[in-house]
């Protein structure tokens, strides 16, 4: 997939090139290697980041047989813009996490980043994401899955996601009646 | 494509995140309807509380009476198409009797209705968002116990509170009174029907009883009424033990300056204080000690915010500003000056103009707000959730 790269993004990888100590080399499921900010993985993945910490970074590309090189490269491009981008001060206090605080709004870089993903690209990010402990690409991504259900009836947004209904005419009648304000009049 | 979607769906913490993501209960009861998995997820009570966390109760609109119309719904302007669509759903009219409300909270009213045919009115609670749920109409409590000393007043309040499973409960709050004493009794309603409730001791004011247009809140366990010019009488639900807690200095209410009290997050409560052109909000809280603070959060310049709807007469004819409702945490305000009634964002200073009422306008006039939150959402999931 081809990704826009900024100027001080591709700075980064050629220093990274350089000296390889500020970043680690991933492997995906098929065998494609990509380098990612040793920070921004330590900081944005906590699978990576203890991984890192317990050294067991392989230099020649850690493996990680769960994610495609698609899913890699995204992840691997999210976490490089992440380390480019100026941290609003929701995100730079988003390190403590409230239960009840609001959910903090993808920033616009994020909302670009998941807006152009194809639908396969987008869950195959959200498992990679998931795979990997990334808290904040999680939120993005669900945010964005959540908002393709939104004005949509039971019956789009099982066309959508390709889900069976298992629900007898029966019951699916009483959900209406029972939740008429719910529903659209359709 | 379908494998990755349904990996990804199908892993309960990953839906889960993506329910609590919808942006309305509306949305979270369509997605529970898509299958049985998922209004299992969504009915589930951890997920609707952080549900109810992360979504709080959108005011809809308000309540408009004066003398020259009856009850009647004004929605908050400039809704998102998905609450515009529950209003218009809704249904509003109450009937050519209905008048003074006596609270109103969560899409729920208590309405006092006078009915066409000359029969006594009587309080009804309506669900104006779920108009299939009927009608109650709510008896006054009766009064077993009795204070020892003689009081000549009598007044009753319906009230609503959050009465913790979940769902909405209704109070009576019925005060007996002679100038400098009073006794209050608190009664709940369960199943249609008053329970026993709970009396004050016979309280000792501090000054002399003077009711207030915006007169009882109940929140967080606690009964505010301001009922004194300086002082709000408090009363903890729970052990009936009284405290007057004195206003800041230079607050009170009065002809020219009026109050009105909302519920704030934890503890305590908000205070909006009106005077001329300006308002203050104060916020009361208990410290660590378990001492009331008061603390000033915002001031606001009435005629600054409202220039655009300012009129050249305010200043001149001293226009009284009168406070109708605060929201929870002091997030809005409904606000009447002459014969305007005024809406106001607090963090955004943004105002609506919800009415232009005609020239004359009996103080009867009330605003009262109607929210849509997670409640209904938890009652009725939790009622289909197949796993009982």
């Amino acid at each position: 997939m081809e990704v826009d790269k900024g100027k001080g993004e591709a700075e980064e990888t050629r220093k990274v090139a350089e000296a390889d100590r500020d970043t680690v080399t991933l492997k995906s499921s098929d065998g494609k290697l990509f380098e990612v900010s040793k920070e921004a993985a330590a900081r944005l993945s906590t699978v990576l980041a203890g991984m890192i910490a317990g050294g067991s970074i392989d230099d020649n590309g850690t493996d990680l047989k769960q994610i495609g090189s698609e899913a890699l490269e995204n992840v691997v491009d999210y976490c490089n813009k992440h380390a480019n981008s100026i941290p609003s001060a929701a995100l730079i206090s988003s390190s403590i996490s409230f239960n009840t605080a609001p959910f903090k709004e993808p920033e616009e870089w994020e909302r670009k980043f998941v807006d152009r993903l194809s639908h396969d690209a987008l869950f195959d990010l959200v498992e990679a994401a998931n795979f990997l402990g990334m808290e904040r690409l999680l939120d993005v991504t669900c945010h964005k899955i959540s908002e393709m259900m939104k004005g949509k009836s039971p019956d789009q947004i099982r066309e959508v996601f390709n889900i069976k209904n298992d629900y007898t005419k029966e019951e699916l009648e009483e959900i209406r009646q029972e939740l008429a304000w719910a529903f659209y009049d359709d | 494509m379908a494998a990755v979607i349904s990996a990804v769906l199908g892993n309960d913490d990953i839906l889960r995140e993506i329910l609590l993501r919808l942006d309305f209960p509306t949305c979270l009861v369509r997605a529970a309807a898509v299958s049985t998995r998922w209004l299992r997820h969504a009915s589930d009570p951890a997920l609707l509380r952080r549900f109810a966390r992360l979504h709080p109760p959108r005011l809809l609109g308000c309540f408009i009476h004066s003398s020259d119309f009856p009850l009647r719904f004004v929605p908050l302007p400039q809704q998102p198409p998905e609450l515009a669509a529950v209003i218009r759903r809704g249904r509003f009219d109450f009937g050519r009797g209905a008048g003074n409300v006596s609270d109103c909270r969560n899409g729920r009213i208590i309405v006092f209705v006078m009915p066409e045919n000359g029969m006594p009115g009587e309080d009804t609670l309506f669900c104006p968002l779920l108009p299939g749920r009927g009608t109650a109409v709510i008896q006054n409590p009766q009064i077993s116990a009795q204070p020892c000393a003689i009081l000549g007043y009598y007044s009753t309040e319906f009230l609503f509170h959050d009465g913790g499973g979940g769902g909405m409960s209704v109070s009576a709050v019925t005060v007996m009174r002679s100038e400098r004493q009073a006794w209050v009794r608190i009664q709940d309603l369960q199943a249609g029907v008053w329970g026993e409730g709970r009396s004050s001791d016979m309280i000792q004011l501090p000054a002399t009883w003077h009711r207030c247009e915006n007169f009882a809140l109940l929140a967080n366990g606690k009964l505010y009424m301001i009922c004194m010019v300086q002082y709000i009488l408090a009363i903890d639900v729970a052990s009936m033990s009284s405290t007057c807690i004195r206003l800041p200095d230079g607050v009170q209410c009065g002809y020219d300056a009026n109050l009105a009290l909302s519920s704030a997050e934890g503890s305590g409560f908000c205070l909006a204080h009106v005077k001329k052109l300006q308002m203050q909000v104060w916020c009361y809280s208990m410290d660590c000690r378990n001492i009331g603070n008061w603390r000033l959060i915002d001031t606001i310049n009435l005629h600054k915010v409202f220039a655009r709807f300012a009129d050249r007469t305010w200043a001149s004819f001293g226009a009284i500003v009168r406070v109708h409702a605060l929201g929870d945490n002091a997030d809005f305000v409904f606000l009447r000056i002459q014969n305007k009634v005024l809406y106001l964002d607090m963090s955004s200073r943004k105002v609506e103009k919800m009415s232009d009422l005609k020239r004359f306008v009996l103080p009867e006039l009330c605003s009262f707000l109607v929210e849509m939150d997670e409640k209904f959402g938890v009652t009725y999931l939790d009622y289909l959730s197949p796993s009982q």
